[in-house]
């Protein structure tokens, strides 16, 4: 056993301590709580500086009696990457956790899910062996149906958990399925082995990548899968920035980074991944733009940003995608922290009962700021440099220089560009309805969160800042998360970025920001503000395809099992019984009619045998 | 003597018998139609009997043993019309009706 398991394993026992003496102390849980995802930081941490690594670290995982349990690890550039992402942000979390549920009494378990939840992810993230994926991936559903139900007294609450958990388990099908196909195909069960032989055979490739799509879709909250994301915000607030930045989410995209070799081996797959990524990404930020809660506007941010990482994947460029999904997880979670710290202090999430807060609140103005900034891409914040990585990647594809057609690196540029135009909308909108203007009565008198809260969104502030200056160097990123050092850059496309894209997003958020401006102003609902409310009408159309029939089906069987099959054993019983009934009048005691009955019968057989002889 | 006349015999005494059992309401002449069956039979058994000349005279030993059932027969039967007349001052068979199904 060896330190990526190890690192996976701290968190899992955090939960489980965490569990036991959470009942008795709680700052004893808070203490574990913390001490879990950070252990697992520093071990992530120890991993970078045994860089460089000629190969990735494999390691068989557990020996002796465990040994059947698959517990395989392979730890390469873009797993350790991810990895102390995962366990940075998780730490913060924690840590952000003890002030925003001071007053919650399950505390102990709610922490211990979101150890056990980082655990999972950090199973993903170094899972060597398919079926330590599989396992991680299904303890992160499960984590996630715990946590969004966290209050589970609210009825939303109650089914936004069920809804997650139903709604990427459709996925999940598709994605176990797709594994099997994979182990079935390539007879291995080692991830590395496996994505190298299935990338050999296209039709393998297009099946298993195809498959596993669906469990991707699901998990990372893509079109057709995305409606259980907004209904998650029933969860706290640390939950959805963990949902939302470190895990779940993260998982889906990863997932196709570590399995990428495969997906270039299959360009119909990567097709469709862009049109559900463009299909996702303008839909989403159109949805946001007339939300009227402050989580519910950066859930559907969310679903938008991912498919800008779906679609770098989908147009070759793994290095923009991982790049996207890192500035992301940084700013996002800090969204998440601060708009938790706002609620927190309010007591409401309704952008209706936010505003003015500037000066009651400095800290998380700022940081909130400047996490909107970030996700606007507003130079030279990190979201500015990931998502001009991730325009470039789909400008080279329109060149016609990937694997998918030149039309589809068209269709991205395009989308994502207008995308941005929309994302500097929701966030100008975001901005100004929170932190300007008068303040409504419920924010009255409220001041600044304790510094447990606000310091986690400080740290999270920073790499916010700094981290596009990675995309300085164009060979930085890439050969960090390079598998071997032998291994060619997948899609070598530069980070840096370039003066076309750069013009066209200014222009671009120069737009947003005017149309977001006064977006915030209007207060009547206009035309398609209920479809777009109603997210994309999703929901309807999964109630007319699916819960609909589905109950007409159900009513129907009733009827016939009521109404056909039951009729038809009461039948049986009451046509004895009547049929009975009527034949006891016959008997009478009276043994001369019996007699003269018999006889006739007698009779009537004895012609009937003779006739038959006779003839 | 052609087999046909004791076949006759056997018939009529059959049918007199069945008729009886049918009609009559006196359970005594009911047994005694019972009696009249039972030998109508005897006499066919006895006539197949000399008719088939077999050496076992299966036919002759078979008409003993009807004899001797009937004979206990009418013995139980008796025994039971006297219980019923001392019960019920009546051996009229239509009116011993208990046994029927229904409301009685």
């Amino acid at each position: 056993m060896t330190a990526p398991l190890v690192m996976v394993l701290l968190p899992a026992v955090a939960a489980f301590v965490g569990l036991l003496v959470g009942g008795a102390s709680r700052p004893a849980a808070a203490a574990v709580a913390v001490a879990g995802p950070l252990a697992a930081l520093v071990i992530a941490v120890s991993l970078v500086a045994q860089r460089p690594w000629d190969d990735p670290i494999v390691d068989t995982g557990f020996g002796g009696a465990l040994q059947p349990l698959p517990s395989a690890t392979v730890v390469d550039g873009l797993a350790i990457t991810v990895a102390l992402m995962v366990c940075t942000v998780a730490t913060l979390v924690q840590v952000y956790s003890i002030g925003y549920m001071k007053h919650e009494p399950r505390y102990p378990s709610y922490s211990a899910f979101v150890s056990l939840f980082t655990a999972a992810m950090l199973a993903v993230v170094v899972a060597g062996d398919l079926v330590f994926l599989v396992i991680g991936w299904e303890v992160m559903g499960l984590c996630s149906y715990l946590l969004i139900g966290q209050n589970w007294e609210r009825e939303e609450a109650r089914q936004a958990a069920v809804k997650a958990f139903l709604v990427t388990k459709v996925g999940d099908i598709g994605f176990i399925i797709g594994v099997v196909v994979l182990i079935g195909a390539t007879a291995t069960t080692m991830i590395p082995q496996a994505v190298q032989a299935a990338a050999a055979d296209p039709t393998v490739a297009t099946v298993a990548s195809g498959l596993i799509l669906l469990g991707v879709l699901g998990k990372s909250a893509q079109f057709p899968f995305h409606d259980w994301l907004p209904d998650a915000m029933a969860g706290p607030s640390p939950v959805s920035a963990l949902i939302h930045a470190a895990t779940m989410v993260a998982a889906g995209v990863y997932v196709v980074a570590r399995f990428y070799p495969m997906f270039l081996a299959a360009p119909g797959v990567l097709t469709v991944m862009a049109i559900i990524a463009c299909l996702s990404m303008l839909g989403a930020a159109a949805i946001a733009v007339v939300q009227t809660d402050i989580k519910r506007v950066l859930a559907w941010s969310t679903v938008s940003q991912l498919a800008y990482m779906v679609a770098a994947l989908a147009v070759g460029s793994r290095d923009a995608a991982v790049f996207h999904l890192l500035s992301h997880a940084f700013f996002k979670a800090l969204l998440f922290l601060a708009a938790g710290a706002v609620i927190h202090s309010v007591g409401s999430s309704s952008l209706r009962d936010l505003g003015g807060l500037r000066r009651a609140m400095p800290v998380t103005f700022a940081t909130m700021t400047i996490g909107l900034l970030a996700l606007v891409g507003v130079f030279p914040l990190a979201g500015f440099f990931s998502k001009e990585s991730v325009l470039i990647a789909a400008e080279h594809a329109a060149n016609g220089d990937e694997v998918v057609a030149a039309w589809v690196g068209w269709m991205v540029l395009v989308v994502a560009i207008v995308t941005v135009t929309v994302t500097a909308m929701y966030a100008v909108r975001l901005w100004l309805l929170t932190w300007t203007g008068p303040r409504p009565s419920p924010a009255k008198g409220v001041h600044e969160v304790p510094p447990v809260m606000y310091l986690p969104l400080v740290a999270l502030a920073v790499p916010t800042l700094l981290f596009g200056a990675l995309a300085l160097d164009a060979d930085a990123l890439p050969t960090w998360i390079k598998a071997t050092a032998t291994e060619p850059s997948v899609g070598a496309v530069a980070l840096t970025p370039e003066l076309v894209t750069i013009a066209l997003s200014v222009i671009a958020v120069l737009v947003g920001a005017i149309l977001g401006l006064r977006a915030s102003r209007r207060q009547e609902p206009d035309l398609g503000r209920p479809f777009l409310a109603n997210g994309l009408g999703v929901d309807t159309a999964y109630d007319w395809l699916v819960v609909r029939p589905f109950l007409f089906v159900v009513r129907w069987t009733t009827r016939f099992d009521r109404h056909v099959i039951g009729r038809a054993v009461a039948g049986v019983g009451s046509g004895t019984t009547g049929a009975a009934e009527q034949l006891q009048h016959n008997y009478r005691g009276d043994v001369q009619r019996y007699v003269s009955t018999a006889l006739t019968a007698l009779i009537v057989a004895v012609v009937i045998v003779l006739v038959t002889v006779a003839t | 003597m052609h087999l046909c006349l004791p076949l006759l015999l056997s018939v009529g005494l059959f049918g007199i018998g069945t008729y009886g059992l049918l009609v009559r309401r006196n359970a005594i002449l009911v047994l005694m139609s019972v009696e009249l069956m039972l030998n109508g039979v005897n006499v066919s058994l006895v006539a197949f009997d000399v008719y088939w000349a077999e050496a076992l005279r299966a036919g002759q030993s078979l008409a003993i043993f009807v004899i001797t059932i009937a004979a206990a027969e009418i013995g139980l039967g008796l025994a039971i019309l006297l219980l019923l007349y001392r019960m019920r001052g009546t051996i009229a068979i239509d009116e011993a009706t208990d046994l029927r199904e229904g409301s009685p």
